[in-house]
C-alpha cells in the first residue's frame, strides 16, 4: 500500500518578547487542547522551529488542522498574530527575509 | 480631536498606491454634524438604545446576551458586531460558549436580514488578524468565508448607497 506523509503548513507568528518561545509554544498547545482535545493536538502535530528574528515564532502543523491552529492563535490569552504561512520551512524563511527587507526599506 | 468627534477606531487600507475616500470608513458613536467627506457608520454598544440611525451594534459580552431582547431589537440591515479580542481572556469552557453564541447570532442575523460582523477588536499590533485568520475563525464557527465576505461587502455597499441618497 502506498503511504504518503501528510502535508504540512508552516506559520510565522509575531509575538511579544516577554515570554520565551518554549512558553509560547506551550501556551498554544494548552489552548489547542482546551478547544479541540488531546487527540486533536496529537493529530495536528504542532512543532516549533528556530527563527533568526526576535519576536517571531515558527510553528509547523498538519495541513488538515491549519484552520484550528490559526483559530487557536487568534484566541490566545497572550496576544500574537500569524504574519506569514508557507508549505515549506525554507520558503517561509525566505518570505520572512523579504518581509523584513521591505519593512527596513 | 478623535475624542471630540467620539471616534473610537479607524480602519486603514495601506497597501494601495492611491487612497480614495472609500478606503476609510469612520466608526462614530453619534451622527456627526455636518456629515464628513468619509463614509460613516454609527455604532452603539447598547442593544436597548438602537434607533433608526444605528448601523452597528457591538456586543462585548456574548455570554450575557439576552436572547429575547436581542430578537426584539433585530431590525433588517443592522450589523451585529462581535470582537475576537473579547474571546482572548476566556477560559476553554467560556470560549466554547462564546463560539456557540456567535454561531447563534450568525444564524439569527441571516434569518432576520441583519449583518453579522466579526472584528478583531485589536488594540495593539499583536492583536491584529490577517484575512486568512479571519477565514479560519469563520470556518471553525461553521460560516462559509466566501458567503460572509460577499454579504459584508453587499451590506457596506448598501449602507453607502443609503447614506448618499
Amino acid at each position: 500500500m502506498l503511504r504518503r506523509r501528510n502535508k504540512r503548513r508552516y506559520l510565522a507568528i509575531l509575538c511579544k518578547l516577554d515570554l520565551s518561545l518554549a512558553e509560547l509554544r506551550r501556551e498554544i498547545e494548552q489552548r489547542f487542547t482546551e478547544l479541540f482535545g488531546s487527540v486533536g493536538i496529537e493529530f495536528a502535530y504542532v512543532r516549533s522551529y528556530s527563527s533568526k528574528y526576535q519576536g517571531i515564532l515558527i510553528l509547523g502543523c498538519d495541513l488538515n488542522y491549519i484552520e484550528q491552529v490559526l483559530f487557536t492563535i487568534a484566541v490566545l490569552h497572550h496576544p500574537m498574530t500569524a504574519i506569514a504561512m508557507s508549505g515549506t520551512l525554507r520558503r517561509l524563511r525566505k518570505g520572512l527575509d523579504k518581509l523584513n527587507y521591505n519593512l527596513n526599506a | 480631536m478623535a475624542r471630540k468627534l467620539k471616534i473610537d477606531a479607524i480602519g486603514v487600507e495601506s497597501f494601495q498606491p492611491e487612497h480614495t475616500s472609500f478606503d476609510l470608513v469612520l466608526r462614530i458613536k453619534n451622527r456627526a454634524q455636518p456629515p464628513g467627506i468619509l463614509p460613516q457608520l454609527i455604532v452603539s454598544d447598547d442593544i436597548s438604545k438602537i434607533n433608526t440611525d444605528t448601523d452597528i451594534v457591538t456586543i462585548s459580552d456574548l455570554a450575557k446576551i439576552d436572547h429575547s431582547q436581542l430578537k426584539k431589537k433585530m431590525k433588517p440591515k443592522i450589523g451585529f458586531e462581535i470582537f475576537i479580542a473579547n474571546a482572548r481572556g476566556l477560559s476553554g469552557k467560556e470560549l466554547g460558549k462564546w463560539m456557540s453564541e456567535a454561531k447563534y447570532l450568525y444564524r439569527l442575523s441571516r434569518s432576520t436580514g441583519c449583518q453579522f460582523i466579526l472584528s478583531s477588536g485589536a488594540q495593539s499590533i499583536f492583536e491584529m488578524l490577517s484575512a486568512r485568520t479571519f477565514e479560519s475563525i469563520l470556518t471553525v464557527l461553521g460560516i462559509a468565508p466566501l458567503a460572509y465576505w460577499k454579504n459584508l461587502s453587499d451590506w457596506l455597499a448598501l449602507k453607502d448607497t443609503m447614506r448618499s441618497l
